[in-house]
């Protein structure tokens, strides 16, 4: 819990804009970061360093570790029952591997969006409430205020406001999705961490989606894993491509996706982006 | 080609006979029973039948003690299995991995338990509870000697409803920094709660229909009990002696069968209708 956090929160509605420049600080580094489930290595020695401010893109073949690396910037992968960690990992120049590190505070500071839409199984309402609560915000004006206000954000106000107390499940694929991401920004966080939030919606509901995301870039830092490579195209400002090598996940390239789309300078992406290979 | 094809025909036709046979011997068997229980118990009901001592052994009279000893019986059985059998649900399904030693033979241990014939149980409970803990034949023996023959049915059913809740919802949960208590009622609970429920219903059905364990430990005694410490005969141990023990007591003995059949069914809707309301006031649509 953080409630210097939520004091700024409420001193301004709008989060501070971020300066897109290049000198901005770095959000994560990752130093030969490794992670095996059981004895099965998914990711292999992975350094980069994510920007603040920037839609950050991950994209690549189907298991090649990219939602594993997603996993790990969040520390989710506690919630897997055999996976094991190695290298590092720095939040804000924070040691994610830290012991003393309050991991529910930390989740509090990222904002993370599953590929399946999964709104809890009760009200709209209540979806974004509960976390909120949680974290200490428990003034009712307050609350009201904050779900509007997220609601707004990922357009879903006009289309849900009469009916907060209906079940979330009888919402829309597309809804739910965009509920979800609601109820990430809710909690007012520094990044957002997705997993190919598009993929499992359909066409509409997916443009819906990345639209939002390319304005969610605007004022928040964006992680994304995506499959889709046009859609990579369309909202990314940087790119990070991993492969399967060795058995394992590896980043091969990692630059502004100008560059990664016009001129990769690894073969590899040369050849996944034109669609050579993948 | 003709061939294979007649008697792939005549293979269908045979199967879809056996099919038919073992539905209609299942349903007519089980039709029969409840048939010839509400022919026989029917004309037995009555208001004076419900309130009544029983007299002359249970051959005249009513049975308004023993359906209070069986009503508190299952109260004692049921205050002590939900709470200690949802805490081990939750901490098999949630906290113990399927390939840990320790919940693995929890969980064997649970599946002994559940097949163990009734009158060990009994047994068991007359040692410990009424001779050990120095309860007596009491109320308290039996409902706490049900809670061990509904516990092992009961946990297993919550925990296989607990593992049953996608793990998206707890990576969600966890996404948003919610705390495991947090998590597991306003989550994890609420999913898993109508296999929770199914898996109690299963339990107390079991345990109305106990005999052999309660004449060891909440006795036979046909008067109404004063207290959970005081002696009390269940409807099952009642039919069981008007049947067997009483001659002439074949009448009133169909008459608490019946009444044990309604209470069956009644406590069966009931908690339908409570989880229907608990989830309504949850806003969940079912």
């Amino acid at each position: 819990m953080r409630p210097s956090n939520l004091l700024r929160k409420m001193e301004s509605q709008a989060p501070q804009p971020i300066p897109l420049t290049e000198r901005a600080p770095p959000l994560f580094v990752t130093d030969r970061l490794g992670l095996h489930y059981g004895s099965q290595a998914a990711l292999d020695a992975v350094t980069m360093t994510i920007p603040a401010g920037k839609i950050t893109t991950l994209i690549g073949p189907s298991g090649c570790g990219k939602t594993s690396f997603l996993y790990c910037l969040s520390r989710l992968t506690d919630q897997l029952d055999d996976a094991r960690l190695s290298g590092r990992i720095l939040f804000k120049n924070e040691d994610l591997h830290d012991r003393a590190l309050d991991i529910m505070a930390l989740r509090r500071r990222m904002g993370i969006v599953f590929q399946k839409p999964t709104p809890f199984p009760f009200s709209i309402q209540k979806n974004i409430e509960l976390p909120l609560r949680e974290h200490g915000v428990r003034d009712k004006t307050q609350i009201t205020a904050i779900i509007e206000q997220s609601l707004q954000d990922v357009g879903l106000w006009n289309e849900v406001k009469d009916r907060l107390h209906h079940s979330a499940l009888s919402l829309s694929g597309g809804q739910q999705q965009r509920l979800c991401i609601a109820r990430a920004l809710a909690l007012n966080p520094e990044v957002l961490l997705m997993d190919e939030p598009c993929s499992a919606l359909d066409p509409i509901s997916s443009g819906v989606v990345e639209d939002l995301i390319k304005d969610l870039g605007k004022q928040y830092t964006v992680i994304m894993v995506t499959h889709n490579l046009p859609q990579a195209k369309r909202v990314a400002n940087d790119v990070a491509f991993f492969w399967m090598r060795n058995g394992a996940g590896q980043l091969i390239e990692h630059g502004p996706a100008e560059e990664i789309f016009r001129d990769p300078k690894d073969p590899l992406t040369a050849e996944y982006v034109t669609g050579a290979k993948g | 080609m003709r061939d294979a094809l007649a008697v792939s025909r005549s293979k269908n036709h045979l199967a879809t006979a056996v099919v038919w046979t073992v539905a209609i011997v299942v349903s007519a068997s089980f039709l029969l029973l409840i048939s010839n229980i509400v022919w026989e118990g029917m004309g037995q009901i009555s208001w004076t039948f419900l309130t009544d001592t029983p007299r002359n052994a249970g051959r005249e009279g009513g049975i308004a003690p023993i359906l209070v000893s069986t009503l508190l019986i299952l109260a004692v059985c049921i205050a002590v299995s939900v709470p200690i059998g949802l805490g081990a649900a939750i901490l098999l399904a949630e906290y113990s991995s399927d390939q840990h030693r320790f919940g693995r033979f929890i969980r064997r241990s649970l599946d002994v338990l559940a097949g163990m014939p009734s009158i060990i149980i009994g047994l068991f409970g007359n040692a410990f509870f009424c001779i050990t803990l120095g309860l007596g034949f009491s109320i308290l023996s039996g409902g706490l000697t049900l809670a061990c023959m509904v516990l092992p049915i009961f946990i297993r059913a919550a925990e296989e409803g607990f593992r049953a809740v996608p793990d998206a919802y707890r990576h969600n949960a966890a996404a948003l920094g919610l705390s495991q208590v947090t998590t597991l009622y306003h989550v994890l609970l609420p999913v898993a709660l109508p296999a929770v429920v199914v898996g109690l219903i299963l339990g107390i059905g079991r345990a109305l229909a106990e005999t052999a364990a309660l004449i060891f430990t909440s006795g036979y005694v046909d008067r109404m009990p004063g207290s959970l410490l005081d002696s009390g005969r269940a409807l099952s141990v009642h039919i069981f002696d008007l049947s067997m023990n009483v001659p002439g007591g074949e009448r009133n003995a169909y008459g608490a069968a019946l009444v044990l059949l309604i209470l069956l069914l009644t406590i069966n809707l009931m908690t339908h209708w409570i989880m229907r309301r608990f989830f309504r006031s949850r806003s969940v649509s079912p």
